[in-house]
């Protein structure tokens, strides 16, 4: 075709430019809701040939928040510091990202919180010990739930002997959030798709979303607890029994080591000098 | 040649800072470019050598210490612009962390030690190799490394040397007491060219040249500046690849030597020329004078706490200290390129 006869308004580039509307707030709650799936639905990363047991891993994880935390010794927190930046140097790029995510807003967060005391207190050290200190207890814990699925962690939770309750608490809510989200979603989607046009009020629409879940919440408490019944689950866990693999001899020699050493900086150095 | 904070006025830190923009931006664009991304471990691996051999000090005769750099080595292994990045991060750790070189003058130090140096050594590599007709891997080639290294590190303490000098001429009391560095150039030149000529030269020579014979031996898949190695096989082969990772375990062996070296950087006592504390430099002898007052600019300017100030967390022994930081350093270094790939985006064959 001759480009002549191409009408004129077939060659502008159309801009269409729609009026704003209270959906924007709908759209980021769905959004928000989305990254919450995504962390709760996430891919644990696969365990190596030398990934200590899930009992293991807790107890480490358990441990060395708990010492990193008690810790006035800032060597101490340097040495665990380091360990944990090795085995975080040995990970893939992605699983990197995903593991320090977190522990970075709280980073960020902490420094925010103790710069007051920093610029008017003249607070330097502790602005760098405490970030410190929540940056490696964070990325510890971060490291765990990243290290296994949910299942394992409760099963882990169950072999220290954690009460019933708390891990039928744990277990219901970790598969709540997921089937709560995903009703949210869904409801949401129909707001938006169902109400067309331009609507200033869009973003009222939210509190009845937000009663239509506590409904289903109710409802899908009582499918629970008859599926529960038919089940003959009475709320007791039975304890698992995780296989002792070779490697959690060196799990078990680290812990022990990291117990020394916190023992060795903040009692035995202190009583010899 | 670390420029410690308050050595420097502010104009000179921001003025040396702008000048290293551009060569940031284009490093930058380059490797984002040309790098492919299962590559940028490498530069990870080349800051964390950058990184130990600066940890390894060289004692002078009169007190002063120094080090090598390993900048010239990494622009000719990798490009320079990849050396530039590498150095920068390694700098940025040492500051931030370690209070090794000052953070309003991490700009100069990146002037000096990730611009001037690798540039330069790269260039003299360049044209040493042009002029000697050097086939990589010779005899000759290796001889080209290390006069390529020596000169790059003497042109990066000279412009250190300079920067140092012009201070006590452009920003000074109106009794004549200088506000940052007190030495002119008549003294800091000298001082600086002294130990760089000599020994540190030496151990920045005995460094790379180590190191790329090393790397030409055991890892030849670590060198990646297609300029002068040849690049590695299609990575669709399965044998090529197990090749590359064999090529780095070989070097991170060597990192793992290294870290375990590392407290023989501390048998060299005193502070290196230029790398004073406050405490100290009032009370410093230079050319039998005595200076008898603390610069103005140090006392009043800023001040950085770091995590683990000089290496040496307070309560530990000083090789344990030493130690750790040369491992969280290493490992700082890796992680940081490591996080970097994820910026590259994947690079799409036709």
């Amino acid at each position: 075709m001759d480009k002549k006869e191409t009408p004129k308004w077939l060659l502008t580039s159309e801009k269409r430019e729609p009026l704003r509307d209270g959906g924007a707030f709908l759209r980021k709650s769905a959004k928000g809701l989305l990254g919450v799936l995504k962390s709760v639905r996430r891919e644990p990363t696969p365990p190596g040939r030398f990934a200590f047991s899930p009992p293991m891993r807790l107890a480490l994880a358990f441990f060395s928040i708990l010492l990193v935390s008690a810790s006035y010794n800032f060597v101490f927190v340097e040495i665990v510091g380091t360990v944990i930046l090795v085995y975080l140097a040995t990970l893939d790029a992605r699983v990197l990202a995903r593991i320090l995510a977190l522990p970075f807003e709280a980073f960020v967060a902490s420094l925010l919180i103790l710069a007051p005391a920093a610029i008017l207190w003249d607070q330097t050290r502790a602005l760098v010990v405490v970030p410190s200190k929540t940056l490696i207890t964070t990325t510890i814990l971060s490291l765990l739930i990243q290290s296994m699925n949910w299942n394992r962690l409760t099963c882990a939770f169950k072999f220290f002997r954690a009460p019933d309750a708390l891990i039928f608490i744990f277990d219901l809510t970790m598969k709540y959030v997921v089937v709560l989200c995903e009703i949210c979603l869904e409801t949401i989607e129909a707001v938006l798709l169902r109400s067309p046009g331009w609507d200033r009020r869009r973003a009222r629409t939210l509190g009845g979303v937000v009663g239509v879940i506590f409904l289903r919440a109710q409802r899908a408490a009582q499918e629970q607890f008859d599926a529960m019944t038919c089940r003959c689950f009475s709320g007791v866990y039975r304890r698992y029994w995780a296989p002792w693999r070779r490697v959690d001899f060196l799990g078990v020699a680290f812990l022990l080591a990291m117990i020394l050493l916190f023992i060795y900086f903040e009692y035995a150095k202190r009583c010899l000098t | 040649m670390h420029i410690p904070d308050n050595y420097l006025s502010a104009s000179t830190c921001v003025a040396l800072t702008i000048a290293t923009i551009p060569v940031w931006s284009v490093s930058v664009k380059k490797i984002t470019r040309e790098f492919p991304k299962e590559r940028f471990s490498a530069l990870g691996v080349a800051a964390a050598f950058s990184f130990l051999a600066m940890m390894f000090n060289v004692p002078l005769p009169g007190g002063t210490t120094g080090h090598a750099v390993g900048g010239v080595l990494l622009a000719i292994l990798l490009g320079p612009e990849a050396a530039c990045l590498s150095l920068t991060i390694a700098l940025a750790i040492q500051a931030l962390l370690f209070g090794d070189g000052g953070i309003l003058a991490f700009g100069a130090n990146c002037f000096n030690i990730a611009c001037i140096l690798p540039f330069s050594g790269y260039l003299t590599y360049c044209a040493f190799r042009k002029l000697l007709r050097a086939q990589t891997g010779s005899r000759l080639d290796v001889f080209c490394v290390g006069a390529a290294s020596y000169v790059g590190l003497n042109l990066a303490a000279l412009a250190a040397a300079i920067q140092f000098g012009v201070q006590p001429l452009l920003f000074h009391t109106p009794e004549g007491q200088a506000l940052f560095c007190p030495y002119p150039l008549s003294v800091s030149v000298p001082a600086m060219a002294i130990g760089h000529l000599t020994l540190f030269g030496l151990a920045e020579i005995l460094f790379s040249v180590g190191v790329y014979v090393f790397v030409m031996r055991a890892a030849p898949g670590f060198a990646a500046n297609p300029a002068f190695f040849a690049p590695e096989k299609s990575s669709e082969n399965e044998m090529d690849w197990k090749k590359q990772n064999s090529s780095f375990n070989s070097v991170y062996i060597l990192l793992a030597i290294l870290v375990a070296l590392t407290p023989l950087g501390l048998l060299a006592e005193g502070t290196a020329w230029g790398e004073w504390g406050e405490d100290e430099i009032a009370s410093l002898v230079v050319n039998g004078e005595e200076l008898g007052y603390v610069p103005q600019g140090m006392t009043t300017g800023f001040h950085w706490s770091a995590l683990v100030p000089d290496y040496s967390a307070p309560g530990a022994p000083e090789w344990l200290s030493y130690v750790l930081s040369a491992i969280s350093g290493v490992a700082l270094s890796i992680l940081v390129f490591k996080l970097a790939t994820l910026l590259k985006r994947n690079d799409v064959s036709a």
